[in-house]
């Protein structure tokens, strides 16, 4: 048994007191509306000078409501059958009340099964239907690489990695998507040659996806340049191969941000 | 649920036009009690939205502040991934209707805020961190791994440089599973006494000091990838 409090989770406990203190929460409240962006910027505040103007800037007002409301549905979503609007009684119903409502529900069902079998094109499993297309996608690089040399021949707006380095791509939707994606990666190298791989990335609740790790963890990609481009799909409906994405593209299964990626992979220095 | 007006329950004021923006504003001064979180979660839809508001409004300033302050040593701007991040960590805390957020225990010291803020860097370190799977594991993860328990020697050298302990720190909280990190915050950070904090946990006395033991190991191993 071990008495004695270790010196470095010491050190450690002492740093996330301080930043808990240093912590401005004034700011919650002008996120919440209790109070306004002005005052709370004028006011003296643990944090350094460039901070506050940083969430000045970021913070201008209470949240909106639609943000807010999203995020409550999609909870609600995710935890199953409806919340009450407010806390009420129960409502028995005579249970011949419940039999003439419950047949007429599974008459509706009947009908809407019927209208969705019978009509032609309506419904086809796989293919995509009106309001069923994927939503345009653009590709953010957040890292920037190895810091390029005077010498180098490399484009500026190439950026460098070795296998170590950290790589941090943010491919997001136009607008919110609650559904599931999958993304794909299709690599060609200066030969030409194409690949199609599955990164290892996360997604957010509205869709976005980041790529973001270890180069040789999260994009596998052997040294020379190389040109990515991102397929975005339905759960089930990526691509094969490489030599599938373009009737991918062309069925509407999937979509691809209009500009590739271009970067470099070199190997680490001796 | 039934249940009748209650004379603390929050009232919305009318919604009001902020910058082209509608939002909602809220009475001042409403404190949440962990007995009225739960009955939210269990069944007050009303009332979950200006719960939802409140801590949203905690994980936003604590997720923009980590980003500046990480961002500051790499000369990024880190305004884009501030949503995007918040609500990756918000909709986290009330799955399995509101887990995470039922753990809160005014009785431990920490408002409502406080506790969604230290949850919400936890969360944060690993999604940087690159971490995948369940964060919210009641055991450890990584540091369950069987490892020779060491005991500290007198040389180990403690990491001087502020940054590197800030870089530690969020590797830590990244590796810590919830649990772990609720335990690394009420010794470490919040100081209680490590028979106090085992009678909170329901662990014995034995269990606190097997974690604390493999904790430090794991702090140490993390330090020197750091710095070797």
């Amino acid at each position: 048994m071990n008495d004695r409090p270790d010196p470095l989770l010491q050190a450690l406990g002492e740093l996330e007191r301080d930043h808990a203190r240093d912590h401005p929460g004034a700011w919650d409240d002008v996120l919440i509306g209790r109070r306004s962006a002005a005052e709370v910027a004028a006011s003296p505040a643990h944090n350094e000078a460039e901070e506050q103007a940083a969430l000045a800037s970021l913070f201008t007002g209470p949240i909106p409501a639609a943000e807010v409301d999203g995020l409550i549905e999609r909870t609600l979503a995710s935890w199953g059958p409806a919340l009450p609007a407010s806390p009420t009684p129960p409502v028995v119903v005579p249970l011949f009340r419940r039999r003439s409502t419950w047949t007429a529900v599974v008459v509706v069902l009947a009908v809407a099964a019927a209208i969705l079998l019978w009509l032609p094109g309506l419904w086809v499993p796989g293919q995509p239907q009106p309001g069923d297309m994927l939503v345009a996608y653009t590709v953010v690089e957040r890292s920037q690489g190895l810091q390029a040399t005077r010498t180098d021949n490399v484009p500026p707006t190439v950026h460098r990695y070795q296998s170590s380095s950290t790589i941090h791509l943010v491919i997001s939707p136009e607008h919110g998507v609650t559904e599931a994606t999958e993304l794909r990666v299709l690599a060609r190298d200066h030969d030409g040659h194409e690949t199609l791989f599955e990164p290892v990335a996360t997604r957010s609740a509205e869709g976005t996806i980041r790529i973001l790790g270890r180069l040789d963890t999260v994009l596998p990609l052997g040294p020379g340049r190389w040109r990515l481009s991102f397929v975005v799909s339905r759960p089930g409906a990526s691509p094969r191969d490489a030599a599938a994405v373009t009737d991918a593209l062309a069925a509407g299964t999937a979509t691809m941000p209009p500009d590739p990626l271009e970067l470099e992979v070199v190997a680490p220095a001796n | 649920m039934a249940a009748s007006a209650r004379a603390d329950e929050p009232c919305l004021l009318n919604t009001r036009t902020v910058d082209g923006s509608a939002a909602r504003i809220y009475p001042l001064g409403l404190d949440f009690t962990r007995t009225r979180i739960h009955e939210i979660l269990d069944g007050d839809r009303a009332a979950l939205t200006e719960l939802v508001c409140e801590v949203l409004a905690s994980i936003k300033v604590e997720v923009a502040v980590s980003l500046f302050r990480r961002a500051r040593s790499q000369g990024r701007d880190p305004r884009q991934e501030v949503n995007d991040f918040s609500h990756e960590i918000l909709i986290s805390l009330l799955a399995d209707r509101g887990r995470v957020l039922r753990l809160w225990d005014p009785e431990r010291g920490h408002s409502l805020a406080g506790f969604v803020r230290m949850i919400t860097r936890q969360r944060l370190s690993r999604i940087l961190q690159g971490h995948r799977g369940n964060p919210w594991g009641d055991e450890p993860t990584d540091d369950a791994a069987l490892e020779p328990l060491l005991e500290p020697d007198a040389n180990d050298r403690i990491l001087e440089s502020r940054e590197e302990l800030r870089i530690l720190l969020e590797r830590l909280r990244a590796r810590l599973s919830e649990r772990g990190y609720l335990l690394f915050c009420r010794i470490y950070v919040d100081q209680r006494p490590i028979i106090e904090v085992a009678a909170e946990f329901g662990m014995t006395r034995q269990a606190v000091d097997a974690w604390n033991t493999r904790a430090r190991n794991l702090a140490r191993r993390l330090a020197a990838e750091i710095n070797p």
